[in-house]
C-alpha cells in the first residue's frame, strides 16, 4: 500500500472527540484515565464524540518531538513502561507526540 | 548521506515458498525529496507488510534481511503451515522436546506476554480457534460444516459477551521451556499468532539497524518496530493509526527505537455456527473477547510489548483504561461507537484528531 507522505491533505477520513467521561466507561476506567490528565477536559456528551468527516487539521503543533534515539531492545523485557517521567515539571513524556505535519512513513491498523 | 531515487530492487534472495505467504511484490516507492526513504511493499500473512528504510540505497539489502527473518520465524511457528516446526510437534501430548532457538524464542516471547497480562494473551488457544474455523490462516466462513460449532451461548454484540461455559483453569503456566527443551501439556495446541508476528517485527528492525546501519521501519500486519535513527531531517517517525477506513483517525510521531502495535476485533472476522466471531479470544472462556474497544493501538519499546498490551487491552474491555494507565503505557482505545480514549501521554485527540 503506497501512501504519499502528505498529512496536510484532507483524507476524508472519520475523526474522533478524545472522549472524556460518562460516555458509558466504568468507573474505573475513568479513574484510570484521569489519573494521567489524558482526557480532555469538558465535554461530557457522548453525542458529540464523533465529528464525522471534517476538513483537515493539522494539530502538531510541535517541529522537535524531542526524543532520543535509544534504539530499546528485541528481548521481550516485561517491565519497560515505554514512558519517563520527566521529574519536576510533572510532565511525561512518551514515546508518541503529536504529528508535526512532516507526514507519515506507515499505518497501524489491526491485522 | 541518502539519494531521493531508489535503487532498483535485485531479485529476492531464493527461499522456500510458504503455504500461506502470497508472492511478495516489492515496490520500491519514489518519495519526496523531503522524505528521504525508501519503502516496499508486500503481503505477508494474508496481511500488509512494510519496510521502511532512512537511506533508499540500503533498501535491498533491507528487503533481504526482513525476508530471512520473517521466513525464519514463519518457518519455526507458524500454526497455519504443516511443515512448520510447531505443527510438528502436533496437538498430541509433546514432553521435552528440544526445539529450533527460533521457536523457543517464540514460545518464550508468547509465554513473557502470558505471564505479563496475567494470561489474557494465552498462547494455548489454538485448538478453541480451530473451533470457530481459524485454522487455515483466513478464517473460515464456518467450520468445517458446522461439525464444531461455536459454544452454544455465545453471543457477540456491543459491549456484550456470553460465556459458554464455566471459566477455565489456564493451560499456558504448564507450558514449561528449560532452555531449548519444550513441554507442551496433553491436548494443548499452541497458537504464537500475535506475539510471534510482533517478535517478527521486532527482530527485522534490529537486524537491519545492527547490520546495515540504517534507520528502519517494519511493519507487519501493522505492528510496527523501528531501530536506528529517524530518517534525515526528523526526530520520529510519522504514523497513521487507524484501523478500518470508517474509524477515527489519527497521525502521532513514534519515537526511533520505539514500536507501535494495533489489535482490531474488527479484522479477522468470520461467522462461525451462525455466530459473527473475531480471532482474538477470551482465555477465561475460549470465545471472542467482548468487542467494547473496536480497536486498541500502544506504543512500547518493543513490538512484543505493544502487541502484548493492545492484545490484552481488547480481553480486558472496560478494564483496559486503568490497567493501561497502571502501567503508564501510552494508547489509543477506539469504542465500539467510535470514541476515542488515550492513555499514558497519547496526545489527545480534540476537534478532529491529531492528525492529519
Amino acid at each position: 500500500m503506497d501512501r504519499t507522505p502528505d498529512t496536510t491533505r484532507d483524507t476524508g477520513r472519520r475523526r474522533a472527540r478524545t472522549v472524556t467521561a460518562a460516555v458509558g466507561l466504568s468507573a474505573v476506567a475513568i479513574a484510570g484515565a484521569t489519573s494521567v490528565g489524558v482526557f480532555v477536559p469538558g465535554s461530557l456528551d457522548a453525542s458529540a464524540s464523533t465529528t464525522g468527516d471534517t476538513s483537515s487539521s493539522q494539530s502538531g503543533t510541535s517541529a522537535d518531538s524531542g526524543t532520543s534515539t535509544d534504539q530499546g531492545s528485541t528481548d521481550s523485557g516485561s517491565t519497560d513502561q515505554g514512558s519517563t517521567d520527566s521529574g519536576s515539571s510533572g510532565a511525561v513524556t512518551t514515546p508518541v507526540q503529536p504529528s508535526t505535519g512532516q507526514g507519515s512513513q506507515a499505518r497501524s491498523s489491526g491485522s | 548521506m541518502p539519494t531521493s531515487t531508489p535503487p532498483t530492487r535485485t531479485t529476492p534472495p531464493t527461499r522456500t515458498t510458504p503455504t500461506l505467504r502470497t508472492t511478495p511484490t516489492p515496490r520500491t516507492t519514489p518519495t519526496l525529496r523531503t522524505d528521504p526513504t525508501a519503502t516496499r511493499d508486500w503481503t505477508l500473512w494474508t496481511t500488509d507488510a512494510r519496510l521502511v528504510v532512512a537511506d533508499p540505497r540500503l533498501l535491498d539489502a533491507a528487503a533481504a534481511i526482513v525476508d530471512e527473518v520473517t521466513g525464519a520465524v514463519e518457518r519455526a511457528g507458524s500454526r497455519f503451515r504443516e511443515d512448520s516446526e510447531l505443527s510438528r510437534l502436533g496437538p498430541a501430548p509433546v514432553g521435552g522436546v528440544e526445539v529450533s532457538a527460533m521457536l523457543a524464542r517464540l514460545v518464550d516471547a508468547a509465554l513473557v506476554a502470558a505471564r505479563d497480562t496475567d494470561g489474557d494473551v494465552d498462547p494455548t488457544l489454538g485448538a478453541d480457534l480451530v473451533a470457530l474455523g481459524y485454522e487455515h490462516g483466513v478464517p473460515s466462513a464456518d467450520p468445517a460444516g458446522g461439525a464444531a460449532p461455536a459454544p452454544a451461548s455465545l453471543a457477540v454484540a456491543e459491549g456484550v459477551t456470553l460465556a459458554p461455559g464455566p471459566r477455565r483453569a489456564p493451560a499456558w503456566p504448564d507450558v514449561r521451556l528449560d532452555g531449548r527443551v519444550l513441554t507442551v501439556p496433553a491436548g494443548v495446541r499452541l497458537d504464537l499468532g500475535a506475539t510471534a508476528k510482533a517478535v517478527a517485527a521486532d527482530l527485522a528492525a534490529r537486524r537491519v539497524a545492527d547490520e546495515l546501519g540504517v534507520g528502519v521501519l517494519v511493519s507487519l500486519g501493522g505492528d510496527i518496530a523501528t531501530a536506528g535513527p529517524a530518517p534525515a531531517g526528523r526526530s520520529s517517525w510519522g504514523v497513521d493509526v487507524q484501523d478500518l477506513p470508517t474509524d477515527p483517525a489519527t497521525t502521532i510521531e513514534l519515537a526511533p527505537g520505539h514500536a507501535l502495535a494495533t489489535s482490531s476485533t474488527q479484522k479477522r472476522r468470520w461467522t462461525s455456527g451462525g455466530r459473527p466471531v473475531h480471532h482474538i479470544l477470551d482465555p477465561r472462556w475460549g470465545v471472542p473477547a467482548a468487542p467494547v474497544w473496536r480497536s486498541v493501538t500502544v506504543a512500547a519499546p518493543t513490538c512484543l510489548r505493544a502487541n502484548t498490551l493492545s492484545t490484552a487491552a481488547v480481553v480486558r474491555g472496560l478494564g483496559a483504561v486503568a490497567w493501561l494507565t497502571s502501567l503508564a503505557a501510552p494508547a489509543r482505545l477506539v469504542d465500539s461507537r467510535g470514541r476515542v480514549v488515550v492513555t499514558g501521554g497519547w496526545p489527545a485527540e480534540v476537534d478532529g484528531g491529531s492528525g492529519s
